[in-house]
């Protein structure tokens, strides 16, 4: 409230000026996130890891998929036929390992990203709907996810992303995603496929656990005062759950993603890994990792250098996650 | 109780019913399967191969009928009853399906089955004499289509369970045994150095892939430390084939006791410092939760030691939510550690599942989804049974 009010309604000055800066959500939450110092420091390392992601072809003359034949498993800092760097050696098909690493950085991101974006969607819409309005499409739902989470995680998701990127050419994918996806993360759009049909797997076996949350959020929030006086205002369900509900819940929902975030981050190498997910020569962290281990014996140094980035984004990720649950609520558990 | 029981188990059944059409039409429904290589090889082969064939995988049924036969056994003939037979001439399926290519919107062509060569037909009374599973109801989970060709699914998880029991329940065993002291210790030392230390370690076990931690363990104990001439752990496999020597320790036979050990080490402390991590977090959550309940204040008002305080008052009732965590390794111990046995090489149940993916055996790959799926569902009841045991306060209506 500024002061000239207060002057019109004949307050006295002084006193207004006294009283307590008035301190929004966002910079309490913001000064308890900074007071975290391992989470800060990750989220500087993660940064850099997505800057690198993002500026992947003006950090490397080499581009993913270039061959060079005869130069294979060529040792970190050793320089090609034309005298350009191989920063971190070659793989078996001498292939630039540096420019693999962070071409698949910007793919497994962006799959991990956009598979909780859309799974933290679904979650707010089918948790809020089905909290709020309670009922038979409540009971469906519910029991759908109930009976989704009976069978196990890991098995489901390699079952069905083998089915699907076996067939991946009889499923029609619009070509608008799968030029935009070639274009984001400099592939051939018909590799692009494969990472778009991925994303949809994970998301859509992934979004029980966000809408059970949520929904237990919506129904101990439908009790409260102010969405008792908002129906009595005359506001519609839809009004509500968009203005009242939906926010209130964010920041368990929030949370949740951070550390959801981790998750995907570790199933999208899981199946790239076993050989179910994206297939080489599209690089992602996963397959990389996959390919060093025939070559183990020989080349130690190559599962390091492909599995670090994995262990760092998801250690980073969760410590994110946590300096934002202390931050946004220290009462909440997940 | 056996009210609620009755209903519970009602509920399972129609849960593990539609888990069984769910994962049946999800595995029979997608193009590919056994019959993928004929487009390979079709030159050689005549119609007449072809629906042999198909008759083999019993591709010539009906979708519904293919169900039924693989849930029940059933329809295995004609009903008869009373020495009539009925519905023998019903059509259960189509030998040779006459099937059209035609070009699709977007250029491409597609296949479909648009009719029944005449006079091709399957009818019921074709059923008689045909080899079939007497359901997966009835325990018969059918055979494999690859692995084992022709022989029953059950022989390739007898032959596979005692491996992957042997490890998870070590690796469960070992987790136990650790996580869950050092998770009360840490609690009961909150903000302690140790417990700064048991709460990082934590987090690094849950951000740890286990692919990683797996090859980095190979990486280090097999490969480096053989190559400094150093003792080593054999990294792959449950057995070696050929006796090795190992420096400092001596000659190891395949198949001895030392042998099994050793193979163990690897897969074992990988598969247990995963699950110590999550479950000493666990652990330390609910005992600070509970060492702030007011009968802990209570009973150290009354003047008990505090060993008495911590391990028959807080102990017990903070272990009660963990008895969740306890009955869902029920599906583990069967279902095994996907990851971490392919990652060594183990020869369990989840490397049996990763191999029937990979080879398109489905009826390997169905078979052992239903019965995780089956556990996971029992291990429901019985985590919500237990907690009734264990706590009195909750009450099951």
């Amino acid at each position: 409230m500024s002061i000239a009010k207060f002057k019109d309604m004949g307050l006295d000055v002084a006193a207004a000026e006294a009283m307590p800066e008035e301190v929004s959500q966002f910079k309490v939450v913001t000064r308890r996130f900074f007071r975290h110092k391992l989470a800060v420091g990750s989220m500087i390392v993660l940064g850099v890891v997505i800057l690198i992601a993002i500026c992947a072809p003006l950090l490397s003359s080499f581009s993913p998929t270039e061959l060079e034949v005869g130069s294979d498993f060529l040792s970190p800092g050793s320089r090609s036929e034309d005298g350009r760097l191989h920063l971190l050696g070659t793989d078996a098909l001498g292939r630039d390992y540096w420019a693999r690493i962070i071409y698949a950085a910007r793919i497994s991101l962006t799959v991990a990203l956009s598979a909780q974006l859309i799974v933290s969607c679904i979650g707010i819409i089918i948790g809020s709907v089905s909290g709020y309005t309670g009922g038979v499409i409540d009971i469906i739902v519910m029991r759908a996810v109930e009976f989704l989470l009976t069978i196990p995680a890991l098995p489901l998701l390699l079952i069905i992303s083998s089915l699907i990127i076996q067939n991946q050419d009889a499923i029609p994918v619009p070509e608008l995603i799968k030029n935009f996806l070639a274009k984001l993360l400099l592939i051939q759009p018909r590799d692009s496929v494969q990472v778009f049909l991925l994303i949809v797997v994970l998301a859509g076996l992934g979004w029980m656990a966000d809408s059970r949350l949520m929904r237990g959020v919506v129904l101990s929030l439908k009790e409260q005062p102010f969405v008792e006086a908002s129906k009595a205002m005359g506001a519609s369900s839809a009004r509500i759950i968009i203005t009242h509900l939906v926010p209130n819940a964010l920041a368990p929902m929030i949370v949740s993603a951070s550390l959801g975030l981790a998750g995907f981050i570790i199933y999208e190498a899981s199946l790239s890994f076993l050989g179910f997910g994206i297939q080489d020569p599209t690089p992602t962290w996963g397959n990389m990792l996959s390919a060093t281990q025939s070559y183990m014996f020989q080349h130690p140094w190559l599962p390091l250098v492909s599995g670090t980035p994995i262990f760092l984004c998801t250690l980073t990720i969760n410590f994110i996650g946590d300096g934002l649950r202390d931050a946004l609520d220290p009462r909440l558990k997940l | 109780m056996v009210n609620y029981l009755i209903r519970r188990i009602f509920q399972m059944t129609i849960v593990l019913f539609f888990s069984a059409v769910a994962s049946y039409a999800l595995l029979n429904l997608a193009p590919g399967g056994p019959l993928s290589f004929l487009g390979s090889v079709q030159t050689r082969l005549n119609s007449e191969d072809i629906a042999r064939i198909r008759a083999y995988f019993e591709l010539d049924l009906y979708l519904p009928y293919r169900f039924t036969r693989w849930l029940a056994g059933i329809p295995n003939g004609p009903l008869t009853i009373g020495g009539n037979a009925y519905f023998a001439n019903n059509i259960v399926g189509c030998r040779q399906p006459i099937e059209e290519s035609f070009l699709n919107e977007s250029g491409t062509y597609v296949t479909r089955t648009i009719g029944c060569k005449e006079g091709q037909y399957v009818t019921m009374a074709d059923l008689v004499g045909r080899k079939t599973s007497k359901g997966i109801i009835r325990g018969d989970l059918g055979v494999s289509w690859q692995m084992l060709r022709d022989r029953p699914v059950t022989m390739l998880i007898t032959s596979r369970l005692p491996r992957t029991l042997q490890l998870m329940s070590l690796a469960y065993l070992c987790s136990i045994l650790i996580g869950v002291p050092i998770g009360v210790y840490a609690a009961v030392k909150q903000y302690s150095k140790f417990d700064y230390v048991v709460t990082s370690f934590a987090f690094f076990g849950t951000s740890m892939p286990t692919f990683f931690f797996g090859l980095l363990m190979i990486l280090f104990f097999g490969i480096l430390c053989k190559n400094w001439g150093l003792p080593y752990l054999p990294p792959g496999n449950a057995e070696a084939i050929k006796p090795y020597v190992i420096p400092l320790i001596g000659n190891v036979d395949p198949g001895s006791l030392l042998d099994k050990v050793l193979h163990l080490i690897m897969p074992v402390s990988v598969l247990a410092m995963v699950t110590i991590a999550g479950w000493s977090r666990f652990i330390r959550t609910s005992m600070l939760e509970v060492l702030r309940q007011d009968y802990v204040r209570t009973a150290r008002a009354k003047g008990l030691v505090e060993k008495v305080v911590i391990a028959k008052h807080a102990l017990r009732n903070a272990l009660i939510p963990f008895i969740t965590l306890v009955v869902f390794t029920l599906p583990g111990l069967f279902a095994g550690a996907i990851i971490t046995e392919t990652v060594f090489n183990w020869p369990g149940m989840g490397r049996l599942y990763f191999d029937a993916l990979s080879r398109t055996d489905y009826p390997v790959a169905m078979a052992l989804i239903l019965i995780t799926a089956l556990l996971t569902v029992i291990a429901t009841l019985l985590s919500d049974v237990l907690y009734t045991w264990a706590d009195p306060r909750i009450r099951l209506s």
